[in-house]
């Protein structure tokens, strides 16, 4: 083989990879008729339709680059309604998966979830009281949040969960519990989203006790965060319910965190809260995460009426300042400290608590000239479009072996597991303590929970996932460590 | 304080002998075998180490007796001794009556013990929610499911005591105790005594 045929080969291998992307088959779904059901037939690459009417289904998605979209036509959805008795609309875990223009409401457990899928979209969809999460990547790289509305969600609405190079951009979100979250990700813009009237509007953070040890590089720009002030509804003894309501944004143990450009007005605690690992439980400890929230700016957001009443503790901790109202911006516990090396600008603006050791940042007048693509960087992140890939990320495959173990027990079980704290689900230690080594007896269970705890809410079956996997997991479930 | 110990250890030892002078007024099987020890309403007795036994369940308490008599708490423990001497002779009829009975009884308060600090309520609240609560319930009052017992009621004392011995595997050892086992390798997660305390302390505050 010479090197022209080599070249001209591989030419013709980049057009059959290019057109399986771009040129699947296209399969349509009416009322009446099963998502599920094209999805099976459908093949790598090809596009599925779903036209108006209503769908009472789970749909998994295991693989590559499939297209959900949705059909609307006069002002019809195509609607999945789980009727409070499914746990999730869209499980994904195939990597280049799109979803677009669905109606979902009234499951238990998710809207759209991914479990590990790489090169995500999930845009224009709208979600309404689907149980604890509405749009959840858990585990994934390079993926793109858009224009979604999502309401009366439990615990995030728009939650992204140990993913990196994720943009959650012009989403509307209010009436949850938390609005946006952004949990032990790196390399995550939040960008243009309305967080109105959840219990707090925005939140960064780490929740010891997960594969992924770290929250750092995130950028919260030009959102609408107001009257974040609904009362928690959280389940009670989950993590999120020890968020105060009236949060505006939250910032907990994440590091190099830009909140730039906001409109922060009308939430009742404070605007904006920065603090550490123990704000909202003191045990959480995780040897391996870092507890303090470092290198946070805080530039140039327009900030009133924050802080009319606080939540709870909240209103203790400024009685003990002398002050009954809350703040714009707060630093609290160890985000305090000078050696967090964390910057506000303008700090003579805002109304604010524990901020006398940060140094100032700027926050540059931003001429017309300033404002264009082409332009110089002045000292803000105006230039920086996106924190997703240029190049899309490889896709994630799932070895049978501990490897892919660990891959399916963070894309999926350490949504509700964490280590030693609760979350949805019993911790880990808790589940270790109770099965010993009987990995036999997790691998049965996942794949057929049965209801145990009155005070959580029920586990959604893991059927989908092999029995050879399953074992795997569940030793990986029982021999975790801190 | 010291004294306080001795008269315990003798009133439990002239109990266990079977000598109690305790009237044995012909009520039920409670009244009868139980009573003298963890009172009429059933809600303890601190002097002698006995729990409050008005917010356990049926099963809970049915297989401490079983328990007991099968040796899977360590006998080392004078409470414990006590104890499983009291039911050595009582026959499995007897022993139902009195659980039957004490089913029946109204839930008693937990019993405030001598202990004058109470440990940091925030704290134990916090360590029950993340390490026990998914077994023995937000609220504290068990979840037979998952055999874990109610721990509302309970004195802190005797609490403190059954972790520690968890701990040091003293109960929860025996290769029968499915249950008692689990508690044991739960309880490794926290051993600090003053956790547990905190933990207790959050807990008899809790309403039933
Ligand atoms: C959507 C949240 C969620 C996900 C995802 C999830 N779990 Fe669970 N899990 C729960 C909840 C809630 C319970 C408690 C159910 C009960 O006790 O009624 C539970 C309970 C369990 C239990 C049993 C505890 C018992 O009492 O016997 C095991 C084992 C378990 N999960 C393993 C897993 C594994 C392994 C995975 C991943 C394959 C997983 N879970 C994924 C929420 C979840
Ligand atoms: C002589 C005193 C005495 C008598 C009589 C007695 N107990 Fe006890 N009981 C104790 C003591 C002391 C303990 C604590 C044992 C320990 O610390 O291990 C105890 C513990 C228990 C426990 C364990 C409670 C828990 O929370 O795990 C149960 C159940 C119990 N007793 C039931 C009974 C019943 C039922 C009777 C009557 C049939 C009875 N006891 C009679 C002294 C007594
Ligand atoms: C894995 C589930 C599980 C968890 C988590 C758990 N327990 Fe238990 N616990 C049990 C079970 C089951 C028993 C009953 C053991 C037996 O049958 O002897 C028990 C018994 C106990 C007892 C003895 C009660 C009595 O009446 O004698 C105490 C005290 C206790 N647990 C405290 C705790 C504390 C404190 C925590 C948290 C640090 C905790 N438990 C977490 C399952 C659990």
């Amino acid at each position: 083989m010479n090197k022209k045929t080599v070249f001209h080969g591989f030419g013709v291998l980049c057009l059959l990879l290019m057109s399986a992307v771009t040129l699947g088959a296209v399969h349509e779904v009416k009322d009446g008729e099963s998502i599920q059901a094209a999805v099976t037939k459908a093949q790598t690459g090809d596009t599925i339709r779903v036209f108006p009417g209503t769908y009472h289904e789970t749909v998994f998605i295991d693989k590559d680059d499939i297209s959900l979209v949705g059909v609307i036509e006069d002002g019809e959805w195509p609607h999945l309604d789980g009727e409070k008795v499914l746990n999730d609309a869209i499980l994904y875990s195939g990597n280049g998966f799109s979803v677009e223009w669905f109606k979902i409401t009234q499951y238990k457990g998710n809207a759209i979830m991914g479990q590990s899928g790489n090169n995500f979209s999930i845009r224009n969809n709208w979600v309404i009281d689907t149980g604890l999460y509405g749009i959840f990547p858990e585990f994934g790289h390079n993926g793109l949040i858009e224009n979604n509305i999502l309401s009366e969600i439990e615990d995030a609405a728009i939650y992204v969960g140990m993913s990196d190079y994720i943009d959650v951009r012009n989403n509307q979100v209010f009436d949850n519990v938390a609005g946006i979250e952004v949990e032990n990700s790196r390399h995550v813009l939040v960008e243009g989203n309305v967080a109105r009237n959840n219990t707090g509007g925005i939140l960064v953070f780490i929740t010891p006790g997960l594969p992924i040890k770290s929250s750092y590089d995130a950028i919260i720009r030009r959102n609408f965060v107001t009257n974040n002030n609904t009362p928690n509804f959280a389940i009670p003894g989950s993590l999120v319910a020890g968020i105060p309501s009236g949060t505006g944004i939250l910032v907990m143990s994440g590091d190099k965190v830009v909140i730039e450009d906001n409109i922060i007005t009308g939430n009742n605690t404070g605007g904006i809260i920065v603090t550490s690992g123990d704000f909202v439980t003191e045990v959480a400890s995780d040897k391996e995460s870092d507890p303090h929230s470092d290198q946070v700016e805080i530039r140039n957001n327009i900030m009133f009426d924050n802080g009319n009443d606080p939540d709870g503790e909240m209103k203790l901790l400024m009685l003990s300042k002398f002050s009954t109202k809350g703040p714009d911006i707060l630093a609290y516990q160890s985000a305090t400290q000078k050696e967090r090396g964390s910057c506000i600008s303008r700090r003579e603006a805002y109304r604010s608590y524990g901020l006398d050791e940060w140094t100032d940042c700027d926050a540059p007048t931003v001429r017309a000239v300033d404002a264009v693509v082409s332009a110089d960087d002045i000292g803000t992140t105006r230039q920086l479009m996106t924190k997703m890939l240029e190049a899309p990320a490889d896709p994630r495959v799932i070895t049978a072996d501990a490897d892919g173990a660990e891959v399916v027990y963070s894309g999926i079980c350490a949504g509700c597991h964490a280590y030693n704290v609760r979350l949805i689900g019993p911790p880990a230690l808790v589940i270790q303590a109770q099965y010993g080594d009987d990995v036999q007896a997790v691998a049965d269970y996942v794949a057929n929970p049965e209801r145990r705890r009155p005070d959580f809410p029920s586990m959604p079956p893991q059927g989908h996932i092999s029995e050879e996997m399953r074992l795997l997991v569940a030793e990986y479930m029982l021999g975790l460590e801190g | 304080m010291r004294y306080r110990n001795r008269l315990a250890t003798l009133v439990l030892a002239a109990l266990a002998a079977g000598l109690s002078v305790v009237s044995v007024n012909a009520g039920d099987a409670y009244t009868q075998h139980c009573a003298q020890c963890h009172g009429e309403s059933g809600a303890g007795n601190l002097e002698l180490g006995a729990p409050n036994l008005t917010g356990l369940s049926e099963s809970y308490i049915s297989r401490q007796l079983s328990g007991f008599k099968a040796g899977w708490r360590d006998n080392r423990d004078l409470q414990t001794r006590t104890m499983t001497s009291a039911i050595a002779t009582l026959d499995d009829n007897s022993l139902s009556a009195a659980v039957a009975a004490i089913a029946r009884l109204p839930h008693q308060k937990a019993k405030k013990t001598a202990q004058t600090q109470s440990g940091d309520l925030a704290r134990g609240k916090d360590l029950y929610t993340a390490y026990c609560s998914a077994c023995h319930g937000t609220n504290g009052t068990g979840n037979d499911a998952l055999g874990a017992p109610s721990l509302v009621g309970l004195d802190s004392d005797y609490m403190n005591r059954q972790y520690r011995h968890f701990v040091e595997g003293r109960r929860g050892f025996h290769p029968d105790d499915r249950y008692g086992k689990q508690m044991a390798r739960l309880s490794l997660a926290v051993k600090d005594p003053n956790l547990i305390h905190d933990i207790s302390s959050y807990v008899v505050q809790l309403p039933f």
